[in-house]
C-alpha cells in the first residue's frame, strides 16, 4: 500500500521532530575535549570555564591549565572559554539548566551577588582542611576580603588581583614645562588631589586657536570603579556599617565630585570622558598624567613604547594614598551534580604561590600572595624599568577590596545612569548627588 | 472607468469551491510546500511561539533562571502599573521616540521616493546608497554615530560651529540625548524608501496625465493621486514603523546605556536589563506582555483607522 503525506500527517512528524529535538537541547551536553584527546579510563572528567579577555589572555588560561593536568594526570579537564560580555549570562543559563561546569572564574562584581543567588559551593570546609597548601595569611586581606560571603563563609579563591590604580605620567611633558614630576611629591608625602589637580593645570597646553594640544590628565566617569580610590582616600568606607546606604553623599566625596567639572569646562585640564574615550591621547604622547591600572599595562608595554613614562600611585585625600584591588575569582559550582572536590583541586591549584607568581609575571597584575610582590615587581622592573614599583608593596598593602555587594548590577545601573551629568556640569553636584543616593537607598531597601 | 479596470485587476477570489481530490502531482506539490516551510515552521514554534507561551506563564511567576519560579499572581503586573516609576519613564520614551521618528521616517522616505522616481542619471546608484545602511549592522552604526554626535569631534557640531553655533554634547545631555537618537533614526530611511519606490511606480500614469488635461498642479496631483493610491504603502510603512519603533533597543544599549538620567531608557533596554542583567525573569516576562499588548492595541488601533484613509484600488466604497 502506498502510504501517503496527509497535512495532518505532516503536523504530527513535525511536531514529533521538534519534541525529540527540545529534548536533545535539553539533554546534558558534554564538554569539549581539548586538543581533541579522549581521557582515559582512570582519568576523571571535569569542566573549568573562564572568559575570554583576548587571544593572548584566553591563551594564558590554557597554560593555566595545562600545568594542571600536568601534575593532576588523574584529571581531564572540558575547557569552557567564553567571550567575556556573555560569559555572566551563559553561566547563570546553564546553572538554570543544571550543567554549569565544575569551576569557573567569577568577575570581582558579581561574586558576592552570586553568592547570595546560593549558587557557589561554600569553600569554608575546603580552606580549614587544606590550610596549609591554601597558606590564607598568605594572601593579602584587601583579596581575601572579597571571598567571604556572607562574612562567615569563604566562597572563592582569588584569582588575579590585577586592580592596582596606577596614576602614569610622560616624563616628557613634564620637563617641557617645567613642573616637578609626580614621583618627587610622592617622596615628600604631597602627592594629594588637590597636588593632581594643579599638576594638570600647569600642564594642560593650549594652540593660539584655544583648541587642547596638551591634556592635563583624565579621571574614568566617577563611577564605582574610580570611588573605590577616591572614598577610602578621604577615609570615607563606601557604604554605612548595615549597608544600607552608599556613602556618596558624604561632604568630602562631594566635594571631590565638585572639583571634576571645574577641572573639565573652566580649567579644560580634564578630558570629558567621551573626549578621552574616543582617542588614547596618552599614547599619542598629549596627556601628562593618565589614570590607569595594572592590568593595562601589557597594552601599554605596546602602545607607549616610544615615550618616557613611569607611575605612582593615586593621589591621597585628607586620609591616606587609597588604592583598589579588584580581584577575580574562582569557585566551586555548589550543585550536587558537580564534582566538587575535583573543583576544589584545581582552583587550589591556580590559587597555589607557584601559579600566583607566574600568572602575575604574565598578566601584570599584581600577586594575591604577599611573598611573590618583591620577585613580581623586581622581574616587572627588569622588562618595563620603572622607579614606580617601588611602590607597589605599600600599594597592595594598604588596597581596599572592592566592597563586597550583592546589588552591584543595581548600584551600577543607577549611579552610571547620572554621575556623568554631575562629572560634566550637566547637572549641579549636589543634586545629582541626592537624586543618586534616594534611589540607591530605595534600591537597597527593596533587594530582595 | 475606474471601477472596471478595478474590478478586472483584482478578481475576487471569494466564492465557494466544491472540494475536489487533489491529483498525485498536486499532493506532490503540497508536500514540497510544507517540506520547504518546514524548517520556518519548526523555527516558528521553538523559538517564537515556545517563549511567547512560557513569557506567559511565567509573568505570574518570581522566577531567576536559578531556582524554581513561584506563582505570585497578578504581582508582577501591579508592580509594573503601581510601584515601577521606570516602567512609565520607559514606556513614555519609548512613545516619544515612536511619534516623533516614524512620521519623520515616512515623510523623507517618502520624499526621497519621489526624487528617485524621477529619472535622473544614476538612479541605480542612488538607489544602493540609500539602501545601504538598512543592510548594515546596528552596534557597528551605533558607534559610528558616536563619533558624529561627539561634542568636540563630532561632524554635526562641527558644522553648526561653521554658522556660530556651539553644539550640546548630544549624547551626554538629558535634554538632547532622545533628539539625537530620534535623528539617528533617519538614516535607516532606505529600507523604506524602496517600498514607496515601488508603491510609486505603481501608480497609473494615465491618472496624472487626466489630471493635467483637467489643469492640475503638482501640489493637487500628489494630495489628490499620489498620496491617496500609495496609501496602503503608507499603511504597511506606518504599522512596521510602530512595531520596529516600539522595539528599539541597540542605540540606547550601545551609545547612551538608557542615560543620562534615564533620558533614553528605551523599553525594551529595561526589559532586557531586567532579564538579563538583574534575572528577574517574571518581571522581565511581564513587561514583554506589557508591550506586545501596546503595539498590538496600536496596530489595531491603525488598522480601523485605516478604513478613513487608505484607498484599495481593487475596492470601492459602499460596495462589497
Amino acid at each position: 500500500m502506498k502510504a501517503t503525506l496527509t497535512r495532518r500527517n505532516f503536523l504530527r512528524v513535525s511536531l514529533g521532530a521538534i519534541g525529540a529535538t527540545a529534548l536533545a537541547a535539553c539533554a546534558a551536553p558534554t564538554g569539549p575535549q581539548a586538543g581533541g584527546a579522549q581521557p582515559s579510563t582512570a582519568q576523571k572528567e571535569l569542566s573549568f570555564a573562564w572568559w575570554t579577555g583576548g587571544e593572548a589572555a584566553n591563551k594564558l588560561f590554557e597554560e593555566a591549565v595545562d600545568h594542571f593536568e600536568e601534575q593532576h594526570p588523574t584529571y581531564k579537564i572540558n575547557r569552557i572559554s567564553m567571550p567575556g560580555a556573555e560569559f555572566a549570562t551563559k553561566i547563570l543559563t546553564m546553572y538554570g539548566s543544571g550543567n554549569a561546569p565544575d569551576a569557573h572564574g567569577v568577575g570581582w562584581g558579581t561574586v558576592w551577588s552570586w553568592a547570595h543567588k546560593g549558587i557557589l559551593l561554600d569553600l569554608t570546609s575546603f580552606v580549614e582542611r587544606d590550610a596549609s597548601a591554601v597558606d590564607w595569611e598568605g594572601m593579602w586581606p584587601a583579596v581575601t576580603g572579597g571571598c567571604y560571603y556572607p562574612a562567615d563563609k569563604i566562597i572563592a579563591l582569588p584569582r588575579e588581583s590585577f586592580g592596582l590604580m596606577l596614576h602614569i605620567y610622560n616624563k616628557k611633558i613634564f620637563a617641557d614645562a617645567g613642573v616637578e614630576t609626580p614621583d618627587k611629591a610622592m617622596d615628600t608625602d604631597a602627592w594629594t588631589w588637590q597636588a593632581w589637580r594643579e599638576k594638570a593645570k600647569a600642564l594642560t597646553k593650549f594652540d593660539a586657536n584655544g583648541r587642547r594640544e596638551i591634556m592635563g590628565a583624565n579621571t574614568g566617569n566617577a563611577d564605582y570603579w574610580d570611588l573605590q580610590v577616591v572614598m577610602p582616600s578621604y577615609g570615607v568606607p563606601m557604604f554605612n556599617k548595615e549597608q544600607t546606604h552608599f556613602n556618596l553623599d558624604d561632604e568630602k566625596v562631594v566635594n571631590w565630585l565638585k572639583m571634576l567639572p571645574e577641572m573639565i569646562n573652566v580649567e579644560r585640564s580634564l578630558g570629558k570622558p567621551s573626549e578621552t574615550g574616543e582617542f588614547d591621547w596618552g599614547a599619542s604622547g598629549k596627556q601628562a598624567i593618565v589614570q590607569s591600572a595594572t592590568w593595562n599595562l601589557p597594552n601599554m608595554k605596546e602602545t607607549w613604547q616610544a615615550l618616557d613614562w613611569d607611575f605612582v600611585p593615586p593621589p591621597k585625600g585628607d586620609c591616606c594614598h587609597a588604592n583598589f584591588v579588584g580581584s577575580d575569582y574562582h569557585v566551586v559550582n555548589g550543585s550536587e551534580y558537580a564534582d566538587r572536590e575535583g573543583g576544589w583541586e584545581l582552583i587550589k591549584f591556580l590559587n597555589s604561590p607557584k601559579e600566583d607568581l607566574w600568572w602575575a609575571l604574565h598578566f601584570f597584575g599584581a600577586p594575591f600572595r604577599k611573598s611573590n610582590v618583591d620577585a613580581w615587581s623586581r622581574e616587572l622592573n627588569n622588562q618595563l624599568p620603572k622607579a614606580g614599583w617601588k611602590y607597589s608593596l605599600a600599594m597592595t598593602e594598604k588596597a581596599t577590596p572592592w566592597t563586597p555587594i550583592p546589588f552591584q548590577d543595581e548600584l551600577n545601573v543607577i549611579l552610571s545612569n547620572e554621575i556623568g551629568q554631575a562629572v560634566s556640569g550637566e547637572r549641579p553636584v549636589d543634586e545629582v548627588v541626592a537624586s543618586v543616593s534616594t534611589k540607591l537607598d530605595d534600591m537597597i531597601k527593596n533587594f530582595k | 472607468m475606474r471601477t472596471n479596470s478595478a474590478t478586472n485587476l483584482f478578481p475576487s477570489a471569494t466564492h465557494a469551491q466544491p472540494k475536489r481530490k487533489m491529483s498525485r502531482m498536486a499532493r506532490q506539490e503540497e508536500l514540497t510546500g510544507w517540506l520547504m516551510a518546514g524548517p520556518w515552521i519548526i523555527g516558528l514554534i521553538l523559538w517564537t511561539v515556545g517563549p511567547f507561551v512560557a513569557a506567559g506563564y511565567l509573568a505570574f511567576t518570581d522566577y531567576d533562571i536559578l531556582s524554581r519560579a513561584n506563582f505570585v499572581g497578578f504581582d508582577n503586573f501591579e508592580r509594573m502599573l503601581f510601584a515601577d516609576p521606570l516602567f512609565w519613564t520607559a514606556l513614555k520614551v519609548t512613545s516619544i521616540y515612536a511619534v516623533v521618528s516614524i512620521p519623520l521616517q515616512m515623510a523623507l522616505g517618502l520624499f526621497l521616493a519621489i526624487l528617485l522616481n524621477m529619472r535622473i542619471r544614476g538612479l541605480t546608484l542612488l538607489r544602493t546608497i540609500y539602501y545601504l545602511p538598512a543592510v548594515l549592522s546596528g552596534v557597528a552604526v551605533s558607534l559610528l554615530w558616536i563619533w558624529v554626535f561627539s561634542a568636540d569631534w563630532g561632524i554635526i557640531n562641527f558644522v553648526l560651529s561653521l554658522v556660530g553655533i556651539t553644539g550640546p554634547s548630544w549624547l551626554s545631555s538629558e535634554k538632547w540625548a532622545l533628539p539625537a537618537l530620534i535623528t539617528m533614526s533617519l538614516w535607516g530611511v532606505g529600507s523604506g524608501l524602496i517600498i514607496y519606490l515601488a508603491g510609486l511606480q505603481g501608480v497609473p500614469t494615465e491618472l496624472y496625465e487626466a489630471a493635467e488635461i483637467d489643469g492640475a498642479g503638482r501640489w493637487p496631483k500628489f494630495w489628490q493621486i499620489t498620496l491617496p493610491m500609495i496609501s496602503p504603502v503608507l499603511l504597511f510603512q506606518l504599522i512596521i514603523g510602530i512595531i520596529g519603533a516600539l522595539q528599539v533597543f541597540t542605540e540606547g544599549y550601545v551609545m547612551t546605556e538608557g542615560g543620562p538620567n534615564n533620558a533614553t531608557l528605551f523599553f525594551l533596554l529595561y526589559l532586557w536589563r531586567n532579564a538579563f542583567q538583574f534575572l528577574k525573569m517574571g518581571y522581565a516576562s511581564a513587561l514583554a506582555w506589557a508591550i506586545f499588548i501596546y503595539i498590538m492595541a496600536l496596530t489595531l488601533l491603525v488598522l480601523r483607522s485605516s478604513a478613513a484613509w487608505v484607498f484599495y484600488i481593487g475596492e470601492i466604497k459602499g460596495r462589497s
